[in-house]
């Protein structure tokens, strides 16, 4: 017989026992272990999940945060814009009156210097011109209008014309006679002859030759002067002539 | 030449008989619950596994999906005894490639007392799934005319059960047996190594048998449920 029913008992006992052996030493331990494992595989994956929808939530905030920063920057680009035009209108704008400030200081200034150029130029040229006739007018004294000034000389003295009655009234020790040319002996005489009437006794009459003078005489005694020459003239004509010049250049300056 | 390890006998009283059976069914049991102690001892929840917990979860993981397939139901509740039946039989058959081991599978005592439990199996979970009466009524389906059939088919796959697995661990050693008297060189070795082969294809037809066998009573009772919901419609 191939069947030993006392071990078939055997066996199923010790079957049973084995399922109670494996169910305590192997399926629990090892179905545990495998749930805590994919109980933490599962809470990875949530955290996972999470984390992702984290990351989602991030990205739309970001590229929420993005598109608001673009948007301010091309306001704030279009600002900036605005206020670099204002800026450069109102620099140009005071860059222009600085400018014109300056323009006209500089005209200013200009027309001064100009005016005061023309006016030494023109006290230069008149100076100039006197001083030339002047001196053609000294380079012309011959002999001859010499003798004419000594003669009209001894004219107006010989008519007590006013200055020279105060001159040679004075009681001077001694009268000067000074002419801006060489006196020859003749003229000297006749000086000394048309004098001779208003010195008292002792007077004397002392010639001298001062070719700063020019063209003229000139008496002096006692601190009384008389004189009479043609630069004189000529000196008081061109003070005349700049008088009327600054005069015309002033009216003109506040035109 | 020997057919059983029943006829090893080590110790005999006038009740109880020690044979080859019982003996290399206690070393089997008691290198199993030594393996799974010293595996499950220190075991890791965490990403690192360790190479035998891995290889027994990659096991229990089959037998879960087997179990899963087949029932269409949870199959935490059937894998102790659906997992013991595997683990005994397919170590039982790879543990007869030691010298001098016989396999307790190769005992037709041993795959009787199997089949039994299975026999035994299939109404307890029927009945604990769908309740006494429901799973007695499946005796009587689709007429009552089909209720000796049903039991004479429940006793007959019980014994082509236990005799199938008998058979081929027996004529699997006895084939390696007779090879190695005819030709002692290489054939014995290759008819071993497909013994091994054989040995874990029995054992998954045996545990997958058993499973086909329990879902049996249990898809009857999901037919039910859908047919009641049917009829209330």
């Amino acid at each position: 017989m191939l069947i030993d029913w006392p071990t078939v008992i055997f066996q199923i006992i010790n079957f049973l026992i084995l399922i109670a052996l494996l169910k305590r030493f192997l399926y629990g331990p090892i179905i545990k272990a495998m749930d805590e494992r994919e109980r933490k595989v599962a809470a990875r994956l949530a955290e996972a999940a999470k984390a992702e929808e984290d990351a989602v939530q991030r990205v739309a905030a970001l590229t929420k945060e993005q598109e608001a920063f673009a948007v301010a920057r091309e306001e704030r680009m279009l600002q900036v814009g605005q206020e670099v035009e204002k800026w450069k209108h109102d620099a140009l704008l005071r860059l222009q009156s600085e400018i014109d400030e300056k323009r006209e200081g500089w005209n200013s200034i200009l027309d001064s210097e100009q005016e005061a150029f023309l006016q030494k130029l023109k006290q230069l040229v008149s100076r100039n011109v006197f001083r030339i006739a002047r001196k053609a007018l000294a380079d012309l004294a011959d002999d001859e209008l010499e003798a004419r000034l000594i003669n009209t000389f001894s004219v107006k003295i010989a008519n007590k014309e006013e200055g020279i009655a105060a001159v040679l009234s004075a009681s001077a020790a001694a009268v000067k006679c000074i002419t801006g040319f060489p006196l020859v002996e003749a003229q000297k005489e006749q000086l000394t002859e048309v004098l001779s009437p208003y010195l008292n006794d002792g007077r004397e009459i002392f010639f001298r030759e001062e070719n700063d003078l020019g063209f003229g005489v000139r008496l002096l005694s006692d601190g009384q002067k008389w004189e009479w020459n043609l630069n004189r003239y000529m000196f008081e004509m061109e003070a005349d002539i700049h008088k009327a010049m600054n005069t015309l250049s002033g009216a003109h300056h506040e035109k | 030449m020997r057919l059983s390890p029943d006829s090893i006998v080590f110790f005999e009283t006038a009740f109880i008989t020690l044979n080859g059976t019982i003996l290399f069914t206690w070393l089997v049991m008691a290198l199993l619950t030594l393996g799974s102690w010293l595996v499950t001892r220190r075991l890791s929840t965490g990403s690192h596994v360790p190479r035998w917990q891995n290889l027994i979860e990659i096991i229990v993981t089959l037998l879960l999906g087997q179990i899963r397939d087949v029932t269409r139901q949870e199959p935490r509740p059937f894998l102790p005894f659906i997992g013991t039946l595997f683990i005994f039989i397919a170590f039982c058959n790879l543990l007869s490639i030691i010298p001098g081991f016989q396999a307790p599978t190769g005992s037709l005592s041993t795959t009787a007392g199997l089949a039994v439990c299975v026999m035994v199996a299939v109404p307890l979970y029927g009945i604990r799934d769908s309740g006494l009466g429901g799973y007695l009524k499946n005796y009587i389906r689709p007429t009552p005319m089909m209720l000796p059939f049903n039991v004479i088919g429940e006793i007959s796959r019980t014994l082509a059960l236990a005799v199938r697995l008998f058979g081929n661990v027996m004529s699997g050693g006895m084939i390696g047996g007779i090879l190695l008297a005819i030709a002692p060189l290489i054939f014995p070795v290759i008819m071993q190594m497909l013994g091994l082969l054989t040995g874990i294809v029995q054992a998954y037809i045996f545990a997958i048998l058993a499973t086909v066998y329990i879902a049996a009573g249990l898809t009857v009772h999901e037919e039910q449920a859908v047919h009641a919901e049917n009829c209330d419609m």
